[in-house]
């Protein structure tokens, strides 16, 4: 009986009262901390060294020094990859952005009780075969593709233009379509956050719409546009299959080298050190982003 | 009074009613053109994977089902298929047990260690695929396990995880602290109440987020292909027929892929619909539709849930957070 009644305000997943509390609650935790250790800090530690280690003709000599990123950093080609791999990812992103968002908008004001399917509907993509998503552009835009096929049956092009694919416009189309799941997802979430009367306020107090949106709704929704950009910066900055895929010679991304580093070029530190470099750019980007999305004001 | 509302009763009549329709005229058609532009991709793919001419374009040749019968004689790609299955079985029971306890885990602790433990966990499903399994494939590669089976599930683990957990830790948001209470009090221990109490409220939401990670599992390439050993699982078997050359087989094997992950996201989601309408009326939620509770909880698992975080941990003010 006394036990029952000292067991009654524990926790659930309390241990037996011997054990000191400090440790038990370290006790709890541990098994996380050992998954992170051996999932997340440890591959990324290893990652940073092998970038750090010397490659000689395929084996690794654990030899440290910073000529891979020398290398890398003092190549015409890499510079090129590099600045080609920012660019089609901001504007793959800013383009994504300006379509999600204000479709977000749109849904979230004016779907009203169809909003959550209407959202449901954009996300699900995300969740479809993400190789067969990237290969049906392949399709679509090919010399032979639907596109093509369609523009000679109008009658608009008399030949079939080989334009379409590969190129660097292919790739920022195609990333496009692949970051507007996750713009929207995060910009309807912040939007579908803002109450409805704050709508009507602003509108009670002459407010047009658009003075509604500029004053009222964007500051609010501004850090949740953030971070969708941001992740969908991230994920296209880090692509390899699109740009393999309907990329070309000319559509090439950093991606395409870290893929050759490990598989034909066996020159793994060369890899990660490229690896190394696509990390440090994306929580740039984060640092940047969050700079300049300060929180002015917070929905209660 | 009618002073100040003057101006914005004489903004409100100028826009006339033929302006307002042309207005929304052009936002549907813009609407309308974004969703096309989602789904074309996957249509069209499914189109072709039952016509009969080799060359993928218009016009439309002739139905068959060649292609699928193609599919299934072909040898490697039923390993393939087999062997994707297998690696999604056991990631995803793995997942589901290390994301239920990492729920409860998160959902338990009040201390400030919550948000980064939180943030770290879900990085995998944030970070691109490529780094993911660079980063996998050297830590193995120090640790002198070879790529095979064993690695690219680890790949998957690491991301299926954090999704299951977002999904559970999304449903322990509404469940009642003291059900668990009631339960200790009447002198369960703490495996009974685990096993009666705890694990039934969560069960639903296990269940959907472990066909969404299933689903993930199959169609995920970026990090296995890195992972894999000589036995490549479907996306990679595939990605790799198209970098040799195309054959319409391909479309019929994404066909199915698809038609699979939408019937499992389908159920998933079904699912949290039907349970959420169930549990609002022992639990009272505020101002929260059950679908609108299914659609967070996928989306949850889709990114933002999960992304609001994260990048939050990185200092980005919190957009997702409420």
């Amino acid at each position: 009986m006394a036990a029952s009644a000292a067991r009654y305000l524990e926790p659930v997943a309390a241990l037996p009262r011997r054990i000191p509390r400090p440790l038990k609650r370290f006790l709890l935790v541990s098994p996380a901390l050992v998954w992170i250790v051996c999932l997340i800090l440890l591959p990324n530690a290893f990652l940073i060294s092998y970038s750090l280690w010397k490659n000689e003709l395929g084996t690794i000599l654990h030899v440290w020094n910073v000529h891979n990123y020398t290398e890398l950093f003092s190549s015409q080609v890499f510079i090129t990859l590099l600045k080609r791999t920012l660019l089609i990812a901001v504007v793959s992103t800013t383009c994504a952005t300006l379509i999600a968002y204000p479709l977000a908008y749109v849904v979230v004001t004016r779907f009203g009780r169809y909003k959550t399917l209407a959202a449901l509907l954009i996300i699900v993509p995300l969740w479809v075969s993400y190789l067969m998503r990237v290969f049906a552009w392949k399709i679509i835009l090919g010399e032979n593709g639907v596109l093509n096929g369609l523009l000679k049956s109008i009658g608009l092009i008399e030949k079939p233009s080989t334009a379409l694919l590969y190129s660097t416009t292919t790739v920022i189309v195609t990333l496009t379509y692949v970051a507007i799941p996750y713009v929207f997802l995060a910009s309807y979430t912040s939007l579908d956050r803002v109450p409805k009367h704050y709508y009507e306020a602003s509108s009670d107090c002459g407010a047009s719409a658009w003075r509604t949106f500029r004053h009222v709704v964007w500051p609010l929704t501004r850090p949740g546009v953030a971070v969708g950009f941001a992740i969908g910066f991230v994920l296209t900055f880090g692509d390899y299959v699109t740009p393999q895929m309907v990329g070309g010679l000319s559509g090439t991304m950093l991606g395409s080298i870290v893929l050759q580093s490990f598989g034909t070029a066996d020159n793994w530190p060369q890899g990660a050190a490229i690896g190394v470099t696509i990390i440090c750019t994306g929580l740039i980007v984060l640092a940047l982003l969050s700079l300049f999305t300060r929180l002015e004001a917070e929905i209660e | 009074m009618s002073t100040e509302a003057r101006p914005y009763m004489r903004r409100r009549r100028r826009e006339s009613r033929s302006v307002r329709y042309l207005i929304a005229c052009v936002v549907g058609i813009a609407i309308l053109a974004v969703y096309i532009f989602l789904y074309a991709p996957m249509i069209i793919t499914a189109i072709f994977s039952v016509n009969s001419s080799k060359i993928q374009t218009l016009p439309f040749a002739s139905f068959t089902f060649k292609w699928y019968s193609a599919l299934f004689a072909d040898a490697p790609m039923k390993t393939a298929i087999f062997y994707s299955l297998k690696v999604a079985a056991t990631a995803v029971f793995i997942s589901a047990c290390a994301g239920l306890g990492f729920a409860l885990m998160l959902h338990r602790m009040r201390s400030r260690g919550k948000g980064v433990i939180q943030a770290l966990l879900a990085s995998p499903l944030v970070a691109p695929g490529m780094v993911l399994g660079i980063s996998l494939l050297v830590n193995f590669h120090s640790a002198k396990i070879g790529p095979g089976f064993a690695t690219v599930v680890a790949g998957h683990v690491s991301f299926i995880t954090p999704l299951i957990m977002f999904v559970v830790l999304q449903r322990l948001k509404t469940t009642d602290p003291s059900l668990e209470q009631a339960s200790m009090d009447c002198g369960a221990g703490p495996l009974r109440t685990f096993w009666h109490v705890t694990l039934p409220g969560v069960r639903v939401a296990l269940i959907a987020g472990c066909l969404l990670g299933f689903t993930l599992s199959m169609d995920e390439i970026a990090v296995t292909f890195f992972l894999a050993g000589t036995q490549p699982t479907l996306p990679v078997y595939v990605w790799g027929l198209l970098r040799f050359g195309f054959t319409p087989e391909v479309n019929a094997a994404f066909t199915l892929i698809a038609g699979g992950s939408l019937a499992l996201i389908g159920a998933a989601g079904l699912l949290l619909f039907l349970s959420g309408r169930k549990r609002r009326k022992v639990v009272q939620l505020a101002g929260r539709s059950d679908a609108e509770l299914a659609a967070a909880t996928l989306g949850a698992a889709g990114a933002a849930g999960l992304a609001g975080r994260p990048v939050r941990a990185g200092s980005l003010t919190g957009g997702a957070s409420s």
